[in-house]
């Protein structure tokens, strides 16, 4: 419980001080303790849970260690996406979150809510939503960074998903999991205007010419 | 006659959100599942005005807002006229009690219907949603001056999907 309660604490003052005005050495701190509560979390009261999953979730994407996936995503946990998408096996699941990250290596989460129903007997479902600030500054599928932020206009990219957790042979697994998140937005921050692009082809045409 | 049974069914769910207690989490969650099927399956789109905070804190996909209840009421106008035979299969309702005036509700549903009406991509195409459009939604239910509301919600559709059923 004091373990749960000082996480507690550091999330919030998280979320009130803002993002990336921590230094290199207040990070490996939080993360360390957050990497701690997650060994020792038992998983006995949905709160508990709760607290897990949003340090978790940190601990991958703020505090960059997708490996983490591993300790709950097995090889047969489900991921549903929108528009009919789905991944088996923790081995997709880090394939897409280091491609993310190395697209928005910058990337601030901030927890909007989590909650969890269900017991140790039967598991729990917990539902959450985020959202998150981050600038396209890695390569990605799209091509070259663009540079451009996913927060816009003071409005911000929401990602929502629920996840389904069960003990499986003796370990606490995501079984199955459904996340629909800013695609669109994300997609068109990773690519270049068509202006630019067409300002980027008369730019190599006039320099051909120029040589 | 099937008037007859929409009617009856309409009824039936309008009597069971009026009357809803709230006193569980079993209350609530049946009435997310009834509020929900009155709205979406039954377009009873104007029931979103006795549940809804006039300007509930709404947040969708893609950095969109919707403000307050009046553009809520739109937007699933919009939704409905663009798929008119619109359902609504609800997989799965969270709720987690805070106290007695606060609960939060997560629903995951799926969007089922075909693009038979007009949108702002053009003509219906006539293509179905199938079993692709996924919707997840996180919602405060709070009691405000002795009624229950929905005062905050960050609901997130697969809108790449709509698009892609109501484009030719």
């Amino acid at each position: 419980m004091n373990i749960s309660m000082h996480i507690s604490d550091l999330i919030e003052k998280r979320n009130e001080t803002g993002y990336g005005n921590e230094s290199i050495k207040e990070e490996v701190e939080a993360r360390k303790q957050m990497e701690a509560f997650i060994r020792d979390c038992r998983l006995e009261l949905p709160e508990e849970v709760a607290e897990l999953f949003e340090s978790y979730t940190r601990v991958i994407w703020q505090y960059q260690c997708p490996g983490m996936i591993h300790k709950f995503y097995s090889d047969e946990t489900i991921c549903h996406g929108e528009g009919g998408k789905k991944c088996i096996g923790s081995e997709a699941v880090l394939a897409g979150t280091i491609a993310h990250l190395r697209a928005f290596p910058d990337r601030r989460v901030h927890f909007v809510d989590i909650f969890v129903e269900g017991n140790e007997e039967d598991g729990y479902h917990f539902g959450q939503a985020t959202r998150f600030i981050a600038s396209n500054t890695g390569w990605s599928r799209y091509g070259e960074p663009t540079g451009k932020s996913l927060s816009r206009d003071g409005e911000w990219c929401h990602s929502i998903c629920e996840c389904h957790l069960k003990k499986v042979k003796g370990r606490w697994r995501v079984v199955e999991e459904w996340v629909v998140d800013s695609q669109e937005a994300i997609i068109e921050t990773m690519t270049k205007d068509k202006e630019e692009i067409v300002e980027a082809a008369a730019d190599c045409s006039q320099n051909a010419a120029e040589k | 006659m099937i008037s007859d049974l929409y009617m009856d069914t309409i009824d039936e769910l309008m009597e069971a959100v009026d009357n809803c207690k709230f006193e569980d989490k079993e209350e609530v969650r049946s009435f997310v599942c009834n509020l929900t099927k009155l709205v979406y399956d039954y377009k009873m789109m104007g029931k979103l005005y006795d549940f809804y905070l006039e300007d509930v804190e709404y947040h969708k996909q893609n950095r969109r807002r919707i403000h307050g209840v009046v553009d809520l009421v739109h937007n699933v106008l919009d939704m409905c006229a663009e798929f008119p035979d619109l359902k609504t299969d609800i997989e799965n309702v969270i709720v987690y009690k805070v106290d007695d005036t606060f609960y939060k509700v997560f629903r995951r549903l799926r969007y089922k219907g075909t693009n038979s009406g007009y949108s702002k991509y053009g003509p219906p195409t006539g293509k179905s949603l199938g079993d692709n459009c996924l919707n997840l939604s996180l919602m405060h239910l709070k009691k405000v001056d002795g009624q229950w509301k929905f005062v905050f919600e960050v609901n997130c559709d697969s809108e790449g999907w709509i698009k892609e059923v109501q484009t030719q």
